[in-house]
């Protein structure tokens, strides 16, 4: 309930770039990929507040809370390394274990928690 | 999904083999007070829109189904006119219901044109759940609250400055719940909701309020002194093109 209302108030944005240039902008050499994963999670436990790029190093940062009372579960799966949490300033407290590329780690009830990973 | 001829709708869950009928109600009251909050008018007879006649078009397309409803719900222009019950007034409700094909929900935008002064105007959604409590979020979290704060009852022999009336603020969703099923709103503008009907099955949440002063004294929920100064404050009679793209609910079972 509480991840579905999330989803609905914070939505994924995107435009459909018509082909010719409705504003001049500077083009990028960037070519991406028709399909791409970044990250798949698992279950539907916790939910996801924030993905963005680690201030000072080359990784990313997931920060994630459980809006439940129980102790709940974040199962994720994605090509990473280097995994770890960390504290709002993003220095690791402690080292988190990839297998099969994937990450679980629990979640205590109304708790916060930020994850540092990189990709491989 | 059907629309009835007032502009509620009368919804099947395939899932759980219920019909929500009269959704989306519009509830009219007068509103006594000011800035800080509500005040209903003593021995006040809400107004409903159940009488109105919409105007309903519908389209599908493979993809999404769209519901347009419009009505004009006659009100009272301000709290004199609200004592006599002469609806001098109106306020023009446009509702537009999406439905997505990819997803379990139901999406509201709603666009209201007000020009009555001095009251408060809510949306209804039945739940068919008689609720002792009712779930809504705040920061990372949930807070479950009793439907009706006991304490309304004893106020006054207990000399509070002001009845504790159970309205309760959310910052995304609200919901009501029984072992078999659940009924959720969330809310990507307004967060104000209260539960009420007789059974406390019916999710009301306030779409706006309409009052002229900043602070404002002598009033039911709160004898004495104004809270704060008292300030007119015409603004606030929200007079106008009001826009919530809003209030979605959807129905899921109770485990989740």
């Amino acid at each position: 309930m509480a991840k579905r209302a999330k989803e609905y108030v914070t939505p994924i944005s995107f435009y459909n770039k018509i082909p010719y240039n409705a504003m001049k902008l500077n083009s990028s050499d960037i070519k991406t990929p028709v399909q791409y994963s970044f990250l798949k999670e698992l279950n539907q436990e916790v939910i996801l507040s924030t993905l963005k790029k680690a201030e000072q190093s080359k990784g990313y940062i997931l920060r994630y809370l459980n809006g439940t009372d129980e102790v709940k579960e974040l199962k994720l799966e994605a090509n990473m390394k280097n995994a770890g949490r960390t504290n709002l300033n993003e220095f690791k407290t402690d080292e988190v274990v990839i297998e099969n590329q994937q990450v679980k780690l629990l979640v205590k009830p109304n708790e916060v928690q930020t994850l540092y990973f990189e990709k491989n | 999904m059907t629309v009835n001829e007032n502009g509620t709708l009368r919804i099947f869950d395939k899932q759980n083999q219920k019909i929500f009928d009269q959704v989306f109600l519009i509830e009219n009251g007068g509103d006594d007070r000011d800035e800080y909050d509500y005040s209903p008018l003593p021995q006040e007879k809400l107004l409903y829109s159940d009488r109105v006649k919409a105007n309903v078009t519908l389209k599908q397309t493979p993809f999404i189904a769209t519901i347009e409803i419009s009505f004009t719900l006659a009100v009272p222009m301000d709290l004199e006119k609200r004592t006599v019950k002469v609806s001098n007034s109106f306020v023009e409700v446009e509702l537009t219901v999406t439905l997505p094909n990819h997803k379990p929900l139901i999406k509201v935008a709603i666009e209201l044109n007000n020009q009555a002064k001095d009251h408060r105007l809510r949306l209804l959604v039945p739940t068919g759940i008689a609720a002792n409590c009712s779930i809504s979020d705040n920061q990372f979290g949930y807070i479950k609250r009793d439907v009706y704060d006991q304490a309304m009852d004893v106020w006054q022999q207990e000399g509070w400055d002001e009845r504790p009336d159970s309205i309760y603020p959310m910052l995304g969703y609200v919901g009501l719940s029984n072992e078999a099923y659940g009924v959720t709103i969330a809310t990507n503008s307004t967060r104000e909701f209260e539960i009420v009907g007789e059974e406390s099955d019916t999710i009301a949440i306030t779409l706006f309020r309409s009052i002229g002063f900043l602070g404002k004294e002598n009033i039911l929920r709160r004898p004495g002194r104004p809270s704060g100064i008292k300030l007119p404050t015409p603004d606030s009679q929200m007079l106008g093109k009001i826009t919530l793209s809003l209030v979605h609910p959807f129905w899921i079972d109770a485990k989740s």
